[in-house]
């Protein structure tokens, strides 16, 4: 209960700081959406006050926010002052692709990670140097500048994939740029797990089991399964930045998916498909913090009992 | 042993599994015989013909929508929707005679009604439609006489009104009584082009088919799809594998593609109808001076900028009046540069340096900032390059970059010291809107504060003059006069460097780019695939 009502505060208060931030910064959404590029035009102020009107920007900053929150509880989230479209209909266009395009990078991250970490652990100091070392210089390349180069060796050089994501984004479509996506976060995974399976070599536990003949595959379950809480508490803390990563890496690849959207709303100071975003966002984030605090209750029950 | 060699295995297999998942991934895109790829460099808004203004919006409706009269390739107006529209002698009532024939792509007839109701809509208060209101500025009714007759008022005459019918129809069937700016059909608009829109995928594509009910020549292509790709960086890479057939080029995407002798693209270059430029605001204490403006531009070598920075793919513009458009003077030529003279007219001016170097002037150093907006790498290499031959002359200026959305939102408000814009002008632009004393901001373009009596006096006699030999000799005195003033630096006419496919053929270039003429990219046709490319 306390852990949902801290979860309905960090929202409130995400959606109120975005919301202050894009008031506060410059650009009239208005003329932001009204502005025809580099040509000259002349907007008739009558015209600029029924857009506005229209949009209910001509209302203070407070009674905006306070009446798109009203109705973003009832999943109404207005209409797009940039395209006039219904917010909801949008997103329910492009938060599918985005959803499934961090899905699959995830997946990839976690079996790129854990294969690698497996590979390291334990064997020659060289192998786990040369691994790290691959995965420090992944963490440190932007997912912008990662992307780029494997277009450059799979698209251009082998010409296996499609430079621009397929159109009916299908897992298949996303494969590239869901790989780019995985380079980024697999890094901390591998470091999670390396550590992980170095302990797990070390205990007692693992002693015995190999004294009784066990596998070396059914150590790395083991382990694997005692650090479940763990693993569910570093899946919720990756949502957000999978989120942010997709913005340029959408961009790159011309994935239609919400990280796109908001680019595009941000610039154009569309606050309706912002806040949106940031109320699923923050949900979202509220929502994997919650469930991994289940599956810690689930797979360790001690801790269930100590909070209470 | 035994237990390493198995988990070693299953990674084998694994990444066996991976490689021959990527390599069964290699569809590239294949073209059918007559499926045209293209390229927008953003996401339309809208695909309602009278709301949309940004270039990839009028890319699509380019397709979809023809004008009561289009712009031909030398943008010469022509019969489109339209046999004729014709002023009566005071130039105050146009009447408008359809083709007969025509057709929605749903097989209703476009009537008069419909012309009377975009008009009618377009000049609603609830329409906002910056680019082409103004042309009706003075706008009195619009009104049905037959089925394919309609007839436009106006208080006054007004000889900017002339492209004013380079407009497109909306159907009244589907607008009448709704709300123009959020109805479904700007999304799925009703074509009485080539063209009509199958499928938007939403920050995707756009699909369009053959409209076959479009009584004019057959398109060429049985479908086309505009792919949304924002970014340059991965659309160079798709136009060398064909997924798409053309793209806006980077200086440096330009320079490798004339390196690779590509089999699947080539290099096409046109004037753009524009001019980038320094804009001075004259509410600055040095910049309201004519003489200070003329010493700056004199101060920078723009032939040395076109040649090393744009490798030759652009020339020192000669004012606002670009070679493009048919009033352009050639003899005019652009400002001489000359920093030795440039210096003198400072010293002239009370300029002397100070200790650091810089200039002063009753005790005012001259410094300032030049706010630069999005950011290109080829904008930032010119600012540099200004700012080093100023920092000769002892004048310090410094970069200040910003996002897109502030830095025009400073611009439009007259709010900076100088400011780096490119330009794009219409057909027959209405230049009052950049250099008439009327035109101040708050709502003004001149937001560099530009007061000349003698161009506000060109500027509205221009607006009175129908004949065309009387209107080229004022522009010319215009073009003179802003040329000479230097209200803001002008600096290049540039080319714009586009890839397109060698599986395209039968692509025309305008002053207004590939697409905003007639026939534009209806032109365009898939090479077959059978054929080798050329």
């Amino acid at each position: 209960m306390a852990r949902s009502l801290s979860a309905l505060a960090s929202l409130a208060g995400s959606l109120l700081l975005v919301f202050v931030l894009l008031w506060m910064a410059p650009g009239d959404p208005a003329l932001l959406a009204l502005r025809s590029g580099s040509r000259p035009a002349r907007l008739d102020p009558a015209s600029l006050e029924a857009f506005r009107a229209h949009f209910g920007l001509d209302r203070p900053a407070a009674s905006q926010f306070l009446l798109w929150t009203r109705r973003a509880f009832t999943l109404d989230f207005g209409r797009s002052i940039q395209s006039g479209q219904e917010v909801r209909e949008r997103l329910a266009e492009s938060l599918p692709i985005t959803a499934a395009l961090n899905g699959l990078s995830l997946i990839l991250a976690f079996l790129g990670a854990i294969t690698a970490a497996a590979f390291a652990a334990g064997r020659r100091l060289a192998l786990e140097r040369f691994l790290s070392g691959i995965m420090d210089t992944l963490f440190a390349t932007p997912p912008f500048v990662s992307g780029l180069l494997l277009i450059f060796v799979f698209s251009i050089s082998l010409g296996w994939t499609p430079v621009l994501a397929g159109l009916d984004t299908s897992l298949r479509d996303l494969l590239l740029p869901a790989v780019t996506l995985a380079l980024a976060t697999a890094p901390p995974l591998y470091r999670f797990f390396l550590e992980l399976f170095r302990d797990a070599r070390a205990s007692p536990l693992t002693l015995a089991a190999r004294a009784r003949g066990e596998e070396r595959w059914a150590l790395l379950r083991r382990s694997l399964k005692r650090s479940g809480p763990a693993v569910a508490a570093l899946l919720a803390a990756l949502v957000p930045s999978c989120l942010a990563g997709s913005v340029l890496v959408e961009k790159l690849f011309s994935v239609g998916g919400a990280g796109s959207l908001l680019a595009d709303a941000v610039a154009g100071r569309d606050y309706p498909v912002v806040l949106a975003m940031t109320f699923l966002t923050a949900g979202a984030v509220a929502l994997a913090g919650l469930l991994a605090d289940g599956v810690t209750a689930f797979l360790d029950p001690r801790r269930g009992t100590e909070e209470e | 042993m035994k237990a390493r060699r198995s988990f070693l295995g299953q990674v084998a297999g694994a990444l066996l599994g991976a490689a021959l998942f990527f390599a069964g991934c290699g569809t590239g895109a294949k073209d059918s015989p007559s499926l045209l790829l293209r390229r927008l460099e953003g996401e339309p808004k809208t695909l309602n013909p009278i709301l949309a203004t940004t270039d990839p919006e009028l890319t699509v409706i380019a397709l979809v929508s023809r004008n009561l009269l289009d712009y031909d390739s030398k943008l010469e107006l022509m019969p489109g929707l339209a046999e004729s529209v014709l002023p009566d002698a005071e130039h105050r009532v146009y009447t408008i005679k359809l083709k007969p024939g025509l057709r929605w792509e749903d097989g209703t007839p476009i009537r008069s009604n419909d012309v009377a109701f975009t008009v009618n809509t377009l000049m609603d208060d609830r329409t906002p439609s910056p680019n082409r209101k103004g042309y009706f500025e003075g706008f009195v009714k619009a009104e049905v006489v037959d089925e394919l007759t309609a007839r436009v008022t106006f208080k006054t005459a007004s000889s900017a009104r002339r492209d004013a019918f380079n407009l497109p129809l909306i159907p009244e069937r589907a607008y009448k009584g709704t709300d123009i700016l959020s109805h479904p059909t700007n999304r799925k608009p009703l074509a009485n082009g080539p063209y009509k829109v199958a499928r938007w995928r939403a920050g995707q594509a756009i699909e369009l088919t053959r409209n076959e009910r479009f009584s004019g020549p057959r398109a060429p292509a049985d479908s086309l799809v505009f792919r949304v790709v924002s970014d340059s960086a991965s659309a160079y890479p798709a136009l060398l594998k064909g997924e798409i057939h053309d793209s806006r080029l980077t200086f440096a995407q330009m320079q490798d593609l004339e390196k690779r002798a590509s089999a699947e693209a080539r290099l096409l270059l046109y004037p753009e109808l524009g001019y980038t430029y320094i804009g001075w605001s004259h509410k600055h204490p040095f910049f309201g001076s004519r003489e200070v403006r003329r010493a700056i531009t004199s101060l920078i070598d723009r032939e040395a900028i076109a040649r090393t920075i744009y490798g030759g793919t652009a020339t020192p513009a000669a004012g606002p009046i670009p070679p493009g458009l048919w009033f352009h003077d050639p003899g005019i030529p652009p400002f001489p540069h000359d920093p030795q003279e440039a210096e003198k007219t400072l010293a002239a001016a009370g300029f002397a340096r100070g200790k650091d170097g810089i200039l002063v002037k009753d005790g005012r150093r001259f410094s300032f900032e030049l706010l630069m907006g999005g950011g290109s790498e080829i904008q930032r290499q010119i600012a540099e390059s200004v700012q080093q031959a100023l920092r000769k002359a002892g004048i310090e200026m410094t970069l200040a970059p910003m996002e897109w959305s502030a830095f025009t939102t400073r611009v439009d408000a007259g709010d900076f010291e100088a400011c780096f814009l490119a330009m794009s002008l219409d057909p027959n632009p209405d230049f009052s809107i950049s250099w008439h004393s009327s035109q101040l901001p708050p709502g003004g373009w001149n937001y560099c504060f530009y007061k000349n009596p003698e161009v506000d006096r060109i500027l509205d006699r221009l607006k009175e003059t129908f004949d065309q030999a009387e209107a080229k000799k004022l522009y010319s005195s215009l073009q003179r006069n802003l040329n000479e003033d230097q209200p803001v630096t002008f600096l290049h006419n540039v080319k714009v460097k586009w890839g397109l496919s060698r599986r395209v053929e039968g692509v025309l270039t305008s002053p207004l780019g590939l697409s905003l003429f007639w026939p534009g990219a209806a032109s365009w046709r898939p090479v077959p695939v059978s054929r080798p490319v050329t």
